[in-house]
């Protein structure tokens, strides 16, 4: 299955108003539910054999039930950066790549910058349902926890029920 | 991700803007900005606000689900896709899901002519989710407009997110009508110019050679089931019928099993009943 588009790195926008800007630059991106996934791509590791270094370091965020060196596959189709390769990982939960993908994301890795990238292509149709099926529950679970944490005052009771 | 209340408070400089205003900007500048960028960009950051619950009172209170509407309803793709991604990250709220289908028309018409892989994949989530956490119900969210479209996208789409390489269609069904016109070219190409295929025979003894039924049947399978690159290793097939011409032919291909050896089973009917049927094993590119 092809496009790769998604998986290209956006631009950093540098022209939102000063209220807006934040401390981080970031790109105009939106993201829901269907953009994340357990499943990610690891581009511009260096290529001198890091299988071992990046995998161990993937582990620090959590169980990894997979990970893979994919640069064939992805050679045919996009336009690498040159000697680097792509992985494939599977994080056993979703929380872990977020985490993975947060902290890593943009920084060096032995020489190279990681761009890391959500695969949501690389789902069964399982993962995919189970994927919804998990949103579900973290909002409620978060709507419960803010109400917990912060009862609404009186007048702002009717948007409890949101 | 997710904040928390006292996350937020944290976050806030001191003498800052807390969330709610911040939101309130946000919306305050979409109405009245004519920059394009600056509105591709507060829309995104009000998408990716809806992804977090805490922040659903505050979007309420801006009236933000208005931006999201009106978005959908320009034509810029970007304000388009950030819109129905704002939606589909919001549409797990009831109040959010109610506004969401009082205004299902304007969003189902942006579901079907959209022709970016990315809005369609986040209309797809959204519908999904409405119908899965029974928010919406099948008859308003789904048209025979919208079916038609899906099947578009299953036939057109080269994307994984939208179409699992697993979802694939499992059968493919064609009509063709043979001419006598087919039948005399077949013959020129293959040599077979036995008479029973030909003029020489009243229309209603004549019949269409099998070796084109089966050519038909290898067509489907190399174009379309398991489609290309695919290698036929072996057929067994039975004509039980005669093949009339000038009579609608439904040709159906049906995957058995996927596999790098994949089975398949074919037959062709006439008046609902089988004239040609088969089975193949297929060398596929899996």
């Amino acid at each position: 299955m092809e496009p790769i588009e998604h998986h290209k790195r956006f631009e950093y926008c540098t022209t939102r108003l000063q209220y807006r800007q934040g401390r981080e630059v970031k790109a105009v991106k939106v993201y829901t539910a269907a953009s994340e996934s357990r499943h990610m791509l690891i581009f511009g590791v260096p290529k001198i054999n890091l299988h071992t270094n990046i995998k161990n370091k993937l582990q620090s965020f959590g169980k990894l039930l997979s990970c893979t060196c994919v640069t064939s596959e992805f050679a045919k189709s996009m336009e690498l950066e040159a000697f680097t390769d792509v992985f494939a990982v599977h994080f056993e939960r979703l929380e872990q790549a977020r985490r993975a993908k947060r902290q890593l994301d943009a920084k060096q890795f032995y020489g190279g910058i990681l761009h890391i990238s959500y695969a949501p292509e690389r789902e069964t149709l399982q993962e995919l349902r189970e994927k919804f099926v998990q949103r579900r529950k973290e909002i409620v679970h978060r709507i419960q926890r803010n109400l917990a944490e912060q009862p609404p005052p009186k007048q702002a009771r009717q948007e409890k029920d949101v | 991700m997710f904040s928390s209340h006292k996350h937020l408070k944290r976050k806030t400089p001191e003498g800052g803007i807390d969330r709610r205003a911040f939101i309130g900007h946000l919306v305050d500048e979409y109405y009245t900005s004519t920059n394009v960028e600056a509105l591709e960009q507060v829309t995104a950051n009000l998408a990716n606000f809806a992804y977090d619950p805490i922040n659903w009172p505050h979007l309420h209170a801006a009236d933000a689900l208005d931006v999201f509407v009106a978005a959908v309803d320009t034509q810029n793709p970007n304000l388009q896709l950030h819109a129905v991604a704002a939606l589909c990250n919001f549409c797990l709220g009831k109040l959010a899901a109610q506004f969401i289908l009082e205004n299902i028309d304007v969003i189902g018409s942006l579901f079907l002519r959209t022709e970016h892989t990315e809005t369609v994949l986040h209309c797809l989530a959204l519908y999904y989710q409405l119908l899965s956490s029974n928010l919406a119900t099948k008859q308003v969210l789904i048209t025979p407009a919208l079916l038609q479209r899906l099947q578009h996208w299953r036939q057109e789409s080269k994307d994984g997110r939208i179409l699992s390489s697993q979802a694939k269609v499992q059968q493919v069904q064609l009509i063709k009508r043979f001419t006598q016109q087919d039948l005399e070219t077949f013959a020129q190409f293959t040599g077979d110019f036995n008479h029973i295929h030909t003029t020489q025979i009243p229309v209603a003894e004549r019949r269409v050679h099998g070796a084109l039924l089966n050519a038909v049947v290898a067509g489907i399978i190399g174009t379309q089931l398991p489609g290309p690159g695919t290698v036929v290793l072996e057929q067994h097939f039975k004509f039980l019928k005669p093949c009339r011409i000038e009579t609608d032919t439904v040709v159906t291909v049906r995957l058995l099993k996927a596999r790098k050896i994949s089975s398949v089973e074919y037959d062709c009917r006439q008046h609902d009943e089988v004239v040609f049927a088969g089975t193949a094993k297929l060398l596929t590119k899996i």
